[in-house]
């Protein structure tokens, strides 16, 4: 079995540069012309190189169709080839390059789908020494192929990502993300490949040593790509490229080998440079990094801010939210947190009659599709952990284990697999102790337990446990004294519900914000409190300036110095709810409707004032005095209002007229013409069901029939996707589906329309309104 | 490039002070969460020759000494922005597309090849030149590398993402 980071282990070159242009798929030079194949790895082999890599960069199904040609053959043969020409001078790595596809919920490609993409070429490959994942820019495509990895052979892994000069993945992660998610995972060693040339690398090589705890591999390309006469050509001379990778031996790498550009004549020089070096023996970095798939955070001397919001708890709104399935209301209640300054986001979904596991997958997909924040994946039930841990996209914090040897055997298996960090409680079997030094020795406990687990210290937040001091005087105090002791002798991070302090008392923000500052002295380093509450935030931001963490007090000028020069005056009192419609000024309309609705009636209001205040608009709009952002602020004007209305009806018959059913057709991703749609017609005041986009025709048979839909109305924006939308329609007919169905998009037309034998062509959202109110009326 | 937004936005005459505004403000959010990027190949008319599919790139292309092939994405965080604002300020949302779709033709124009301007940028889809040569002409360029990826539909992903056959040297 091959170990990294003891020896310095040298990599071959580029595949591809040996190859120069082919047509066609070059993997199928496997079957083709396995002499030529078998002769480049031999040249490599004879250059020093410790491990070649398989011809199998894109031997997976979505890049192989079309050849007539399996995975398996391929894969297995690419595999014998580069055996025989290594001979046993030399170890074989299966390559494994990204899908080419964009994955859920940005594109199309669902994340099991990508796992099994990549465990076929696993299966099919575990003849080799080892697994090189590279080239990889998306963060949730890495996962998917080291889950694949692991879980289908094996075999040690490296898994290299391919950055831009700014350090970035394509999809937003930085490199500390990539780290604590590689490690989190349990690869082997990792590194960067691509891309770049090694001078490029070398700052990036810098960070990976200052953060990285396993062996780091570099596999530049043969330095920046120029065109000369239509060819493209590498800046670097293999002399220099090996003088640099001699650079990173001495180092802190511990892998080297070449990607683009790169030939035998490279890794010749590269090992003789080389020769004779010991390489940086490892070091435990010792980092507490949770990320999603942007910008990791790492929970340090700064504390962090986690948001509370996104739970039922207490909350009929939220509650009403999640059995509807409104996933809308929950991504904004995560948008808002953020903007309010939340550095990680809480995710609790658990309600009775709802399948938790369903609605969580549902809702941490939903939240990484528009935020970069790593979210706290918030659950009693080890089930419902593993499914949010397995879809998620990053390294994700877990909430929570407890003392209890039976959730603490349920939980860490959980987070060493997925590679999480996790929230502790000081519970155990026994309950909750009075005093912080028996909340210490439970601390003790999970600490040693989950090391059993393979667990580091680091990757723990003690949570000490906040109690209500209505309930006992002395009980903050204890609750201080055990984050103190955390922190400060058992070196474990703390972490604190910080708003339970004040349960049962009267004006509870008072009462929290002093707790926060006084937990956050005695060394709370994360605290899960409401971000939109700006006494919370004021306690946090000050703690920070105080503390010296924040340089020049410079974040808390931008944010409170700025506050003064720019506050907006809030709407005026006197204006009405219609009148803020009319002019779109959604700040003060939840307010008025809240005070309208103290004597009129939620319908009432709606049908008198809400809707015709929107019909004034549209009227504008159609005449071409109101523009399209109008209207929309208009209509986001009304949904503030119809929260009001919906808070008021909770439990009660819903006030929403009929029942339509929206989706963007097969093969469109494009979706903002059918969200505004959506959002028109529930200010009408009718039920709406947005299945999404990219919806099959089978999805929308089905929705349509179970909900007895009125109207189904489908968009498609391409001329090929438009298919789709006729092939709906036709599943529809063919279903007995008796509502109307209604059409739109950028290609459509009035004929084409009729063509595909739809009811209604909606030529905009307006007029998509206007069918609706005949329809359903 | 405001003007080019609030042409999306089917915006006519004087725009109000509220939309101008509005347009603006996103114009700067989506320059700053963009990450755009821009890759090109060139090409003899010879070995173009297998990408000429219909009548309308053969006009394009009359008089030409070679062809490079552009594609640019402003990259999935614009994607991703334009989401996040569809679950909060739909107005906002659809502004923020307006302004993508402007910016990624002026990230065009100022990556053309050569920096030769003033010439037109023809793509899949315009005229009869089919959608269906995207992924090829995708791959030509290779531009996975810069993370355009493309659906069975030829729907390109990022949305904002453009590929465009350049006439080089035209009448030389």
């Amino acid at each position: 079995m091959l170990t990294f980071g003891k020896k310095l282990l040298f990599i071959d070159g580029a595949m591809g540069t040996m190859l120069g242009e082919t047509a066609g798929v070059p993997e199928m030079l496997c079957l083709e012309d396995p002499d030529r194949i078998r002769r480049i790895h031999k040249s490599y082999v004879e250059s020093g190189a410790d491990i070649i890599t398989t011809n199998t960069f894109g031997a997976n199904r979505l890049k192989l169709s079309g050849t007539g040609r399996s995975v398996e053959e391929v894969v297995k043969r690419a595999v014998e080839i580069a055996r025989e020409a290594a001979e046993a001078h030399a170890a074989v790595t299966l390559d494994i390059g990204p899908t080419g596809a964009l994955l859920r919920p940005m594109g199309t490609l669902p994340f099991e789908e990508a796992y099994e993409i990549f465990a076929e070429v696993v299966r099919a490959g575990k003849g080799a020494d080892m697994i090189s994942i590279e080239t990889m820019t998306d963060t949730y495509e890495l996962k998917a192929a080291v889950l694949a990895a692991k879980e289908n052979a094996d075999l040690p892994v490296l898994a290299t990502v391919s950055i831009d000069a700014q350090g970035r993945l394509l999809t937003g992660a930085n490199l500390a993300s990539v780290v604590a998610l590689l490690e989190g995972l349990g690869v082997d060693a990792l590194g960067l490949n691509c891309g770049l040339g090694p001078v490029q690398f070398k700052a990036f090589f810098e960070e990976l040593c200052a953060i990285t705890s396993i062996p780091i591999a570099l596999l530049p390309n043969a330095g920046l790509p120029e065109m000369r006469d239509g060819e493209t050509r590498y800046d670097l001379t293999p002399v220099e490229f090996a003088e640099h990778m001699r650079y990173f031996a001495e180092n802190g790498a511990h892998i080297l080998g070449g990607c683009c550009g790169t030939t035998p004549e490279h890794i010749r020089l590269m090992t003789e440079a080389c020769r004779g070096i010991t390489p940086v023996p490892l070091s435990e970095k010792n980092r507490t990094v949770v990320c999603g798939y942007g910008n990791a955070v790492v929970i340090d001397r700064a504390p962090v801010i986690i948001g509370e919001r996104i739970n039922p708890t207490g909350k009929k709104r939220f509650k009403e939210a999640l059995k509807a399935g409104d996933l809308d209301y929950i991504l904004a209640e995560g948008v808002s947190q953020e903007e309010a300054g939340a550095h990680i986001l809480d995710v609790n979904v658990g309600l009775p009659g709802i399948d938790e596991g369903e609605m969580m997958e549902r809702v941490v997909v939903g939240l990484q599709g528009v935020l970069s924040l790593p979210l706290q994946i918030d659950t009693g039930d080890a089930g419902v952990m593993e499914r949010a841990a397995r879809l998620y996209n990053g390294k994700p914090l877990f909430n929570s284990v407890n003392g209890k040897a039976e959730n603490m055997h349920a939980v860490f298996p959980v987070v060493k697999k997925y590679g999480g960090a996790v929230v502790a409680l000081t519970l155990d079997e026994n309950g909750i102790p009075t005093s912080a030094e028996d909340r210490v020795k439970i601390a003790d406990k999970i600490i040693r337990t989950a090391a059993e687990y393979g667990i580091p210290k680091h990757d723990i937040l003690m949570d000490a446990l906040t109690m209500a001091v209505s309930a006992g005087e002395g009980s903050a105090a204890e609750t201080l004294k055990a984050v103190r002791t955390v922190r400060n002798v058992l070196g474990v991070h703390t972490v604190l519900g910080v708003s339970n302090i004040s349960f049962g008392l009267p004006d509870r923000e008072t009462v929290n914000s002093a707790f926060f500052a006084l937990a956050l002295e005695n060394g709370l380093s994360a605290g899960i409190i409401n971000p939109k509450s700006e006494a919370m935030m004021g306690v946090y931001d000050a703690f920070c300036v105080l503390r010296g963490l924040d340089a020049d007090c410079a974040r808390y000028v931008g944010k409170y110095g700025q506050k003064q020069i720019s506050s907006t005056p809030a709407p005026q009192t006197e204006t009405s709810l219609y009148e803020m419609i009319v002019r779109g000024l959604r700040g003060g309309a939840y307010g008025a409707a809240k005070k309208m609705l103290e004597t009129v009636k939620p319908m009432e209001l709606v049908e008198s004032v809400m809707i015709p205040a929107l019909d004034t608009v549209g009227r504008g709009f159609e005449q071409g005095t109101v523009f399209l952002p109008q209207l929309l602020s208009s209509a986001e004007t009304v949904k503030e209002a119809f929260e009001a209305v919906k808070e008021s009806t909770v439990g009660e018959n819903d006030v929403r007229k009929g029942k339509i059913i929206l989706a963007t057709v097969r093969g469109d991703i494009h979706d903002i013409g059918k969200n505004i749609v959506k959002l028109l017609l529930e200010n009408y005041g009718f039920g709406v069901v947005d299945l999404g986009r990219d919806v099959p025709p089978e999805e929308i048979v089905k929705a349509a029939m179970e909900e007895k839909a009125d109207i189904v109305g489908l968009s498609a924006l391409m001329t090929t996707t438009v298919g789709s939308m006729e092939e709906s329609v036709r599943q529809l007919e063919a279903a007995g589906f008796s509502g109307k169905t209604m059409v739109g998009g950028a290609v459509l037309t009035e004929e084409y329309a009729k063509a595909i034998g739809a009811d209604f062509y909606a030529h905009d959202a307006l007029s998509g309104v206007a069918y609706a109110r005949q329809i359903v009326g | 490039m405001l003007k080019e937004a609030l042409r999306y936005l089917g915006v006519q005459g004087d725009a109000d002070e509220k939309t101008l505004r509005l347009v603006s403000d996103c114009m700067e959010t989506v320059k700053k969460v963009a990450v755009p990027k821009s890759i090109c190949r060139r090409f003899s008319m010879h070995d173009f020759a297998d990408y000429i599919v219909g009548n309308d790139i053969k006009n394009h292309l009359a008089g030409a000494a070679g062809v490079a092939v552009l594609a640019a994405t402003l990259g999935i965080s614009v994607d991703r922005e334009i989401g996040k604002n569809q679950a909060v300020d739909m107005a906002r949302a659809a502004v923020l597309d307006a302004c993508a779709a402007a910016l990624i033709e002026t990230y065009c124009d100022e990556n053309m090849p050569d920096g030769i301007s003033g010439v037109y940028r023809f793509s899949p889809g315009y005229g009869d030149y089919p959608l269906a040569m995207q992924p090829r002409l995708l791959k030509a360029v290779r531009a996975e590398k810069i993370g355009i990826t493309v659906l069975e539909s030829h729907m390109l992903l990022p949305t904002k993402s453009v590929t465009a056959v350049i006439p080089l040297d035209k009448n030389r």
